[in-house]
């Protein structure tokens, strides 16, 4: 250090800043959104993301003659190609997988304790790693993939794709990723592992599949459906309103109960 | 004076472990104030607490007048430096305070504000690496930068020197001087001789119950009010006797010879130092003598936080 004086002097230059509730909200959902970017997670997740997509949009293409063959039915509609790859889980363990650290990772580096010492409430901490996470993700993992694929199905299937339906499917299907980071979040709140956390979250995901079997309503109010609803209404197909009021009900209890939980916290 | 910290009957509660019980505390504005004790004493749950990285059991706190709680709000008047700082390694030291800075809103005159800081901990050359390069001693300087950007009222330091070389040390030490009247730095810390050297007032916590809070003077002058350090050129074999004849001393015992010159330890008795004090001065007159020293001893800080740790245990 060298001689100079200190003068912290008045602060008169301060303007004012939101308090309350969401006391530091914006300063900390630009620092999420910034360590999504620079870092490689969002190249990593959305390249798989993108290559699952286009895969699964010109498999029909490679193998529909055979499919066509064996007696399989076979749709050589851009817009269903399109759709096709995004009736599985994919998306929902790409998610797991890229948010399942978002608390636990920044509380083993220590720069949860640092940042809950800053001026900002433990409410905004979540609501903004939750919002940069699912925004990031919806541009990479959702409309990103399905923009190629419509590029692609044109190409391969000779024709465009209905954009409203693809478009109305990318809008609804945001509830994934915002179903899925919640649930990491509210997660990290109690499970200090991040291998804790992707357990629960896989056993979450897959269990209400095995279960509704037994039971078909646990299936329909699953929020893990969420995914499947979303496809058949962009489709006009059938859709249960029991799915959307599951995941509503359970985006309130992971929100409620992240919150009390994160209040309490003590790093 | 106003108090910029207050705690009132703060007490924590962990599994199995009282951590601090009933800590009625103030800080005043504008000092620098030391938090003493050992190890496991309290001192770090207490700062964790104002910096709301942990909740009292009971009692509460206000930090410039804002209360402490889970929402957040004291902490825009106060900056806290950990143990062990931690950062984003993904960003530089000059992002870091950019971004600390923004949650204390808008300042026209950041970013040269945040030059001055880098320059005055010493990381100036280093500002613009990322934080994952830095070495301890280097983050220890940036959490200090941090803990300023903001131009808190407060600055909550957790053993600030403890991972520092010497060099590192005396420059934070001259760094908080600096801040005397500036800001109120509450700071923990197990180097006495550093609190002694800065402190303006201290407080001593012990299996986290207060044992003592004064200005650092008081409390040194609190234990050596009935001592007094003599010291006379020409002294001989009747200098002893004559000096416990004086009225109000208690005992004396000589303490070193070298050469023409002897020095006495004086005790006297309890508020009697003064008249004591005067006495000594007629008798070196009165006997010839060369009067070097006739002050009151002072005891250091180590040794006012040993004796002070020492009754509590004795009388529990």
């Amino acid at each position: 250090m060298n001689a100079q004086s200190l003068a912290l002097g008045p602060a008169t230059a301060r303007a004012s800043v939101r308090s309350g509730m969401f006391l530091g909200f914006g300063t900390f959902f630009r620092k999420e959104v910034r360590e999504w970017v620079r870092g490689r997670r969002a190249i990593v997740v959305g390249s798989v993301a993108l290559a699952s997509a286009v895969f699964m949009t010109v498999i029909m293409y490679v193998v529909g003659d055979s499919a066509a063959q064996s007696g399989t039915p076979v749709s050589m509609d851009p817009t269903d190609n399109v759709l096709i790859g995004w009736a599985g889980q994919t998306v929902a363990i790409i998610v797991l997988l890229a948010s399942m650290s978002l608390l636990s990772g920044e509380r083993d580096r220590g720069t949860l304790a640092w940042g809950l010492t800053l001026p900002v409430s433990p409410t905004s901490i979540l609501v903004a790693k939750w919002l940069a996470a699912v925004v990031v993700l919806a541009v990479v993992v959702i409309a990103i993939p399905l923009a190629v694929s419509i590029g692609v199905a044109t190409v391969v299937y000779g024709g465009l794709p209905n954009i409203a339906t693809v478009a109305l499917f990318g809008a609804l299907y945001v509830a994934v990723p915002a179903f899925y980071v919640a649930l990491t979040l509210a997660l990290g709140t109690i499970v200090k592992s991040t291998g804790g956390i992707a357990g629960i979250g896989f056993l979450v995901m897959f269990l209400p599949t095995v279960l509704g079997a037994l039971v078909p309503i646990i299936a329909e109010l699953s929020p893990t459906g969420i995914g499947a609803w979303a496809m058949a209404v962009a489709k006009g197909e059938p859709a249960s309103p029991l799915t959307l009021i599951g995941f509503l009900g359970s985006m309130a209890v992971l929100a409620i109960g992240a919150k009390v939980i994160f209040d309490r916290q003590e790093v | 004076m106003t108090n910029a910290i207050s705690m009132v009957g703060l007490t924590k509660h962990y599994k199995g472990v009282q951590a601090l019980t009933d800590l009625t505390l103030d800080v005043p504005a504008g000092t620098i104030f030391g938090f003493l004790g050992p190890n496991g004493a309290g001192k770090t749950t207490t700062l964790k607490i104002l910096a709301g990285l942990a909740r009292a059991t009971d009692g509460s706190a206000t930090v410039n007048d804002v209360a402490v709680s889970a929402a957040g709000d004291h902490r825009r008047e106060l900056g806290y430096l950990a143990q062990d700082p931690r950062f984003y390694g993904w960003m530089t030291g000059r992002e870091t305070l950019r971004y600390v800075a923004r949650f204390h809103g808008a300042d026209a005159e950041r970013e040269r504000w945040i030059d001055q800081l880098l320059e005055r901990v010493g990381i100036a050359e280093a500002g613009d690496r990322r934080t994952s390069t830095y070495s301890g001693g280097m983050r220890q300087r940036l959490g200090i930068a941090q803990a300023l950007v903001g131009r808190p009222a407060v600055i909550l330091l957790d053993e600030p020197v403890s991972a520092l070389d010497p060099i590192g040390r005396k420059d934070v030490l001259d760094l908080m001087r600096e801040l005397k009247g500036e800001t109120t730095v509450f700071y923990s810390t197990h180097i006495l001789d550093d609190v002694q050297r800065v402190s303006d007032h201290v407080a001593i916590l012990d299996h986290g119950r207060l044992v003592k809070a004064a200005p650092t003077q008081v409390l040194l002058g609190s234990f050596t009010k009935d001592t007094l350090k003599v010291v006379f050129g020409g002294a001989d074999q009747t200098t002893e006797a004559g000096l416990r004849a004086i009225a109000g001393v208690a005992t004396v015992t000589v303490a070193a010879r070298d050469g023409e010159t002897t020095a006495f330890d004086v005790s006297t008795l309890a508020g009697a130092s003064a008249d004591v004090q005067r006495s000594i001065t007629g008798f070196a007159v009165s006997a010839g003598l060369t009067l070097i020293s006739n002050a009151e001893e002072t005891l250091d800080l180590e040794t006012v936080f040993l004796r002070l740790i020492d009754q509590k245990e004795v009388a529990a």
